[in-house]
C-alpha cells in the first residue's frame, strides 16, 4: 500500500487548520495589543504636550496604521490562508 | 604694621560669584526659545511643551530625552531582523531545499505578520525613548520614565526637597557622545531621581544646581 505524502495531509482538508488557526489567533492579539498602543500613545500625549512638534501626531496617526494594517492582514488571512 | 602692598580697589574681584536669582534663569526671551523636534533630547527654554498637573506660574527650562545614540542598539536589530527572510530564502534554495509544497497564502500571512511584528517592535522602542521625559522647571523637576510601551510612571520633586546632584560619565561613548546618568539625590521619603543617558549632563548638573541654589537663596531672603 502506498503512503500517503505528509504534506497533502496537512496542507488539504481540515490539515490547514494546524496552521490557520494559529495564525488568526496570534494576529487577532496582535490587533488587539495595536489598539492598547494607540490609547497608551493618547494618554501620553495627555501627560507631556509639545505643542510646537508635529511629533506627537505623527506617532498617533503612525500607531493608527499599524493597527489598520494589523487588522487587514487578519482579514486577508481569513480569505487567503 | 607697615603695609606692603595693597591691591587697587578696581582691580578687587568679589569673594564669591553671586548667585543668578530663579528669575533671571527661569526668563528667557521668546525668540530664544527653540521648538522641541521628533529627535531633540536637550533643549534649553523649550517652546510649546507642558505637562500635567503643571502650575499656571510654572515655567519649563530643560527638557531632556536619553541621547539619541543609545537608540542604535534596537535600529541595529531592527535592520537585522529585516534581513532575516531573504537570508532565510536565499539560504533555502542555495540548500535545494524547496518549499513548493507550501500553500502560497500561508507563506505570504507568516511573512507579512513577521515584518508587522518587527515593525511593532522598532515603534514601540522609539515610543519608550520619545516618552522617556525629563523637565526641569523653575519650580520643580519632573521624570517620566517609561520602560515599555505599557508602563508609564511620573514623579515629581521640589527643589527643596533635592539633597544633591552628580553626574556620572562612563566608558568611551559616554565621553565621545557627552551624555550620561544625571543622578539627583533626595530627602529619605523620596525615590532618587535619575535622568538615564541624558546629552551634556555637566550642564544639566549646573541647571539644576543653581535653580537649587537661587530657591534656597530666595527663601533665605524672604524668611
Amino acid at each position: 500500500m502506498e503512503l500517503p505524502n505528509i504534506t497533502d495531509l496537512l496542507f488539504q482538508g481540515r490539515g490547514i487548520l494546524i496552521f490557520k488557526v494559529p495564525i488568526l489567533v496570534l494576529l487577532l492579539l496582535y490587533t488587539l495589543f495595536t489598539f492598547i498602543v494607540i490609547s497608551r500613545i493618547r494618554a501620553l500625549n495627555r501627560t507631556v504636550s509639545i505643542s510646537a512638534s508635529h511629533a506627537s501626531g505623527t506617532l498617533q496617526t503612525f500607531a493608527f496604521v499599524q493597527f489598520l494594517l494589523a487588522l487587514s492582514l487578519f482579514l486577508i488571512s481569513l480569505v487567503i490562508v | 604694621m607697615p603695609v606692603v602692598f595693597d591691591q587697587p580697589e578696581k582691580d578687587r574681584k568679589p569673594s564669591a560669584k553671586k548667585a543668578p536669582t530663579l528669575q533671571s534663569i527661569a526668563q528667557k526671551p521668546k525668540a530664544e526659545q527653540q521648538s522641541v523636534g521628533i529627535f531633540s533630547a536637550y533643549i534649553e527654554h523649550p517652546k510649546g511643551v507642558t505637562f500635567v498637573n503643571q502650575e499656571d506660574d510654572e515655567i519649563v527650562i530643560l527638557f531632556l530625552r536619553r541621547h539619541f545614540v543609545t537608540n542604535v542598539p534596537w535600529i541595529t536589530y531592527t535592520i537585522l531582523l529585516f534581513l532575516v527572510p531573504p537570508v532565510f530564502f536565499a539560504l533555502l534554495r542555495l540548500s535545494n531545499i524547496s518549499i513548493s509544497g507550501f500553500p502560497q497564502g500561508l507563506i505570504v500571512s507568516v511573512i507579512a505578520f513577521y515584518y508587522l511584528i518587527v515593525l511593532g517592535f522598532a515603534f514601540g522602542k522609539f515610543v519608550s525613548w520619545f516618552y522617556n521625559i525629563g523637565l526641569v522647571t523653575n519650580k520643580r523637576i519632573v521624570d517620566l520614565d517609561s520602560s515599555n510601551i505599557l508602563s508609564h510612571n511620573t514623579s515629581t520633586a521640589n527643589f527643596n526637597e533635592i539633597v544633591d546632584v552628580k553626574f556620572l560619565q562612563r566608558g568611551f561613548f559616554q565621553s565621545f557622545f557627552d551624555y550620561g546618568d544625571v543622578q539627583i539625590q533626595t530627602e529619605a521619603l523620596h525615590a532618587n531621581f535619575e535622568f538615564d543617558a541624558a546629552p551634556k549632563p555637566a550642564k544639566v548638573e549646573n541647571i539644576i544646581s543653581d535653580l537649587r541654589a537661587a530657591m534656597k537663596g530666595e527663601k533665605n531672603g524672604t524668611s
